[in-house]
């Protein structure tokens, strides 16, 4: 599991500071990778931007009790809701028209989301969050309105005067390079509570795909297998099952229907044979492909064995 | 067998479904509000299989009929707005493109064509002809069923 060493975890990390630039001796100043958020917070009201700033300034000081009494204030019960214990670095600052929320998290942490949506619920009327990964030394914007993911340039049509807040100009003569193109911006604006349930379901689903995988090796260790030979003999064993699955549904349903029963059963024969067929080539096609890539990866390998991982062996014990 | 059809229009049945498949799953997934696009396309498809059907029952009743002949033409209705939006282009959002894509690969393997160029209107008609000749053809029996039927309740 991820853990954070205290000293490192106080080592702020490079903020993006709304710029897009990193260089890779900044990248080496840093032993224990994190990510850095600002997140840039436009109320509908100034009582809403004030009420939201005494909740994180209490927050950040560590007064959970006055912080609980204004995020009351705001209608939010559970400081969980805006405030997540795994942030570390915190700063905040009161601008006129806008809040600017600063902390940093893990590498594996998630989005604000939550916080995102609470305070969407509760006066917020637009975000700005960049995120600068520290491990690959790169920045990303992400532009929220009216509880919406939206593109940067919907963002800007919606709030044309608060491009100036958002993106200042930082009085370089190289207008071609634009430091927030760093943009990332979904196809179609997704609510944040979308956002929310889609990365609790990849979250799962990993976490569910990795346990499996684990329990697979575990079983194959034990009889002195490789796990990895074992996981594909799986994975095309499964992928013929369907195909051989989809052919009988195929028969019984065509049988049942339709008149000509020679004929669908003939047909159903033919597809029970050529559809696992198909599938298994096809996963193996696939999983061949996933080999090639780590063979490249490591420098090249025989390709004799298609399945070149198969060589890694369980520590069997 | 558990309905009248015959074994030439079970064929009808498996290819639709098949072409149902192709053309849906290739459709973007729109995230929020009703995707009005799809509801049509699968209307597209569900609508003349239900005229197809239909086709190989007597219908006896003036009733049945009637309900045969609305369907009937609702499933044309679709057809034609169908055809019209996918040789013009002019679907939905994001959607228009994967199907006339798809006609257009249909297309171009039917005319072995080696050519990268983008096909035209008439490589794009000829594509979605076929993509969709079951549905097609599910609509002519329809009609050729429908045509006895409207002069005797005329």
């Amino acid at each position: 599991m991820w853990a954070v060493d205290n000293a490192e975890k106080n080592k702020p990390a490079q903020r993006g500071n709304n710029s897009c630039t990193f260089t890779r001796a900044d990248f080496t100043l840093h032993t224990m990778s994190q990510n850095a958020h600002t997140l840039q917070l436009f109320f509908d009201s100034p009582i809403k931007l004030k009420t939201a700033q005494l909740v994180y300034q209490y927050l950040v000081a560590d007064n959970t009790e006055q912080a609980q009494r204004w995020a009351g204030e705001l209608g939010v019960a559970d400081l969980d809701d805006l405030w997540d214990g795994e942030w570390f670095n915190q700063q905040v600052a009161a601008k006129p028209t806008h809040l600017l929320l600063c902390f940093d998290t893990g590498t594996h942490d998630d989005l604000p989301l939550r916080a995102l949506e609470t305070l969407f619920a509760h006066g917020l009327r637009a975000a700005v969050l960049e995120v600068f990964y520290d491990q690959v030394g790169e920045t990303e914007r992400m532009h929220f309105d009216q509880g919406q993911w939206v593109g940067r340039q919907a963002f800007f049509s919606a709030h044309p005067d608060w491009r100036a807040v958002v993106e200042p100009a930082d009085g370089g003569d190289d207008a071609q390079d634009d430091p927030y193109a760093c943009s990332r911006d979904p196809a179609k604006p997704m609510s944040v509570a979308k956002m929310r349930k889609d990365e609790a379901d990849r979250r799962k689903q990993g976490e569910e795909a990795a346990k499996a995988f684990i329990d697979l090796a575990q079983t194959f260790g034990k009889n002195g297998q490789s796990p990895v030979q074992g996981l594909i003999a799986v994975l095309l064993l499964r992928a013929g099952f369907k195909g051989l699955l989809h052919a009988v549904v195929f028969t019984v349903v065509t049988v049942l229907l339709f008149k000509g029963i020679w004929l669908w059963l003939g047909l159903g024969l033919v597809l029970a044979i050529a559809l696992p067929l198909f599938y298994m080539v096809r996963e193996h096609k696939e999983l061949r492909g996933d080999g090639d890539d780590d063979d490249d990866a490591a420098g090249g390998s025989d390709d004799g064995d298609p399945a070149g991982p198969a060589t890694v062996q369980p520590a069997v014990g | 067998m558990l309905t009248e059809i015959e074994w030439w229009g079970g064929l009808i049945f498996v290819l639709g479904a098949i072409t149902h498949r192709l053309v849906t799953g290739a459709l973007g997934k729109k995230d929020e509000g009703i995707d009005w696009h799809r509801w049509q396309m699968h209307g597209f498809f569900v609508l003349p299989a239900v005229v197809l059907a239909g086709y190989f029952y007597p219908l006896a009743g003036p009733g049945l009929q009637y309900a045969y002949l609305g369907v009937l033409g609702a499933a044309l209705l679709l057809v034609a707005v169908m055809l019209v939006q996918e040789v013009t282009g002019d679907a939905g959002e994001g959607s228009a493109e994967t199907t006339a894509e798809a006609a257009d690969g249909a297309a171009a393997a039917g005319a072995a064509q080696a050519d990268d160029e983008s096909p035209g209107w008439l490589m794009t008609l000829i594509g979605v002809v076929v993509l969709y000749s079951p549905v097609l053809v599910a609509c002519g029996l329809g009609c050729a069923k429908a045509w006895p039927m409207v002069q005797g309740l005329l």
